[in-house]
């Protein structure tokens, strides 16, 4: 298959991101146009305040979301060095959803005597705790004096995540039906957030660590040749293992607390990027956040519209257009190399 | 045939639009006393748990405690009807600074807090007439459940959930209040609350006289053999020893004790004491 060249497919889809993101905003069950949207013709009071407090927020949303998801999982499977590995590998999303168990079974007959600010945002906390202390007990499980091995860091987060589930089954016996309901939601995420404040933390967030995981795309590189020869490249592997972790922790945990479980970005976009650009991590990394921002959005568009004027968890929909397009261009490779 | 013609056109004015509310209701009971108190018309849009006559009609806004703030906006209502379980809190707000009226009532769970229902509705959507009528319904219902029974029926309500297990309705359930309701007396209220899973052995150790389970599950009375069959153990309550073991309507159970929980209540107190 050609491998575009990394510059031109950037702008491209840098332009096309652009181009959705507007679209997105003219997109829902009430509809608006281009001129309305850049102040041409008037809003009535209804227009204004979808546009100002549901379409824009919801739009920052995404792309700061997706983009979270893709890069943390490039990120992931190059510290890894394994194309399976996801941002919740180590045991990220797994904690989050249990922290958002706890807040959702127990703490929200609570909630109604908490001040508003408190209890509006609490699953959302409770899940950030979750990942953050799932991340830790994964980290603490697979360091050694010789600093942390890659393999058990894996075990470790496998184990951790099996525990996980069975506290979130504990959760599940103990909830009572609506909560049992809320908690199944979560699990397949949606971006309907309208809490103005946690939109603006998850995009600050996630445009910071972006940042900082891009500048660390050439360690990346040479982790790619393996541990030791990083080592002799001259590149401190083990605080490199740190921070890349740290910076995935928080990432996915800030994106998952926020909007629930969403599926298939992580895991596939880094891939998809790869199959059109190769493994360089000085572009498949910018790439990856730009490609996992716009097929959220893209996800986003859908899950809004099509049964509107409910809504659909976008997750299912992350899942439904992207396996079978994944599937597609693994056939495609498979073909390309003269396997079929 | 001028006049005539004004005629013709006077009948197809749409008089009544001129008053009517454009109502979206977020909840299977709320939708029920609506349609009761003869307001069918102005709903624009309902819950997936509501029930209404004309589906073509009315929009469906998916699960009401997930409601999405921009469908409900762009049916452009007067007025939201919901519980305390409509949500979430952030779409309200938003639809109440959209300018959108909110009318919020606690979930009933029994025909007190039903009849309050009943007239903080009709109070908002002025149609206190026709409440007297439904209200009237319900007492005469309720002084009929009310009539002494000697004995209570020991009742508990399963629900199967798969091919393996099986939940009990305990105390705040609307199972419970169902039964109390009915004149029943249910032993699992004061072991558990809410729907818990059971083992056969409490099951039995309970000695029900009735076992009522949802049609939903079971789809006719002809698989009540089978359940027997797949859980023999039941055969040891007085339930399955003399044949009772009764079917309800499940759509009666969801989203607080409305009209159709009464008429259930009814039903099965006709049921269970004779005459």
């Amino acid at each position: 298959m050609m491998q575009l060249r990394a510059n031109n497919l950037l702008l491209i889809i840098m332009l096309a991101l652009v181009l959705t993101s507007l679209y997105s905003m003219l997109t829902g069950p009430i509809t608006l146009n281009w001129k309305q949207l850049f102040g041409l013709t008037p809003l009535d009071q209804t227009e204004a305040l979808v546009l100002t407090h549901i379409r824009l927020p919801r739009t920052l949303l995404c792309l700061a979301v997706g983009a979270s998801l893709a890069i943390s999982g490039a990120a992931m499977q190059g510290l890894f060095r394994n194309p399976l590995a996801d941002p919740g590998i180590i045991g990220v999303s797994s904690g989050a959803a249990v922290g958002a168990a706890i807040a959702l079974v127990l703490l929200a007959p609570l909630a109604l005597s908490m001040p508003e600010w408190i209890s509006l945002g609490l699953t959302s906390f409770m899940a950030f705790l979750g990942a953050l202390a799932a991340s830790l007990v994964v980290y603490q499980l697979a360091k050694t004096p010789w600093g942390t091995s890659v393999s058990i860091l894996l075990l470790a987060g496998i184990a951790i995540t099996a525990l996980s589930m069975s506290l979130l089954g504990f959760m599940n016996y103990l909830a009572d039906d609506q909560a049992l309901r809320d908690l199944t939601l979560w699990q397949m995420g949606s971006l309907a957030q309208t809490n103005r404040t946690l939109v603006a933390i998850v995009c600050c967030c996630s445009l910071i660590c972006a940042l900082l995981l891009y500048r660390e795309a050439n360690h990346l590189n040479a982790l790619a040749l393996g541990e030791a020869e990083a080592g002799h490249l001259g590149i401190d592997v083990n605080p490199l293992k740190r921070r890349l972790l740290l910076l995935a922790t928080i990432t996915v945990g800030v994106s998952v607390s926020a909007v629930g479980i969403i599926g298939f970005i992580g895991l596939v976009v880094p891939h998809l990027v790869r199959l059109l650009t190769g493994p360089d991590h000085k572009t498949l990394l910018p790439l990856s956040a730009i490609v996992g921002a716009w097929l959220l959005l893209i996800a986003d568009m859908l899950a809004r519209t099509l049964a509107a004027p409910a809504e659909m968890p976008v997750g299912i929909i992350t899942a439904l257009i992207g396996a079978p397009f994944f599937i597609g261009l693994l056939l495609r490779q498979k073909k390309g190399a003269g396997l079929i | 045939m001028i006049r005539l013609f004004l005629l013709v056109c006077l009948l197809y004015l749409p008089l009544p639009a001129l008053s009517e509310m454009r109502i979206v209701s977020a909840g299977s009971t709320i939708t029920e006393l609506i349609i009761a108190l003869g307001a069918e018309s102005e709903l624009v849009a309902v819950d997936s748990s509501s029930e209404v006559s004309d589906e073509s009609r009315v929009s469906r806004l998916g699960y009401h405690r997930q409601l999405s703030p921009e469908g409900i906006l762009s049916l452009a209502p007067d007025l939201l009807i919901g519980s305390s379980e409509t949500g979430p809190a952030q779409t309200i707000e938003l639809l109440r600074s959209a300018g959108i009226s909110t009318l919020l009532m606690p979930q009933a769970l029994d025909i007190a807090s039903l009849k309050q229902n009943l007239l903080q509705l009709a109070d908002r959507l002025q149609r206190t007439e026709e409440a007297e009528k439904v209200l009237h319904e319900i007492t005469r219902h309720e002084t009929l459940l009310n009539q002494s029974v000697n004995t209570p029926k020991r009742v508990i309500f399963l629900l199967m959930t798969d091919e393996r297990s099986m939940q009990m309705g305990g105390r705040n359930t609307l199972a419970d209040s169902l039964i109390r309701t009915a004149g029943g007396l249910n032993p699992a209220a004061s072991q558990v609350e809410g729907y818990r899973p059971v083992t056969l052995e409490s099951v039995i150790q309970m000695q029900p006289d009735i076992i009522l389970v949802a049609e939903r599950q079971l789809h006719s009375e002809q698989n009540i053999e089978r359940l027997l069959q797949r859980y023999p153990m039941l055969r040891n309550t007085p339930a399955a020893r003399n044949g009772q073991l009764q079917l309800i309507d499940s759509t009666s159970l969801l989203g607080g004790f409305g009209l159709k929980t009464l008429a259930e209540a009814l039903r099965l107190n006709s049921i269970w004491y004779p005459s």
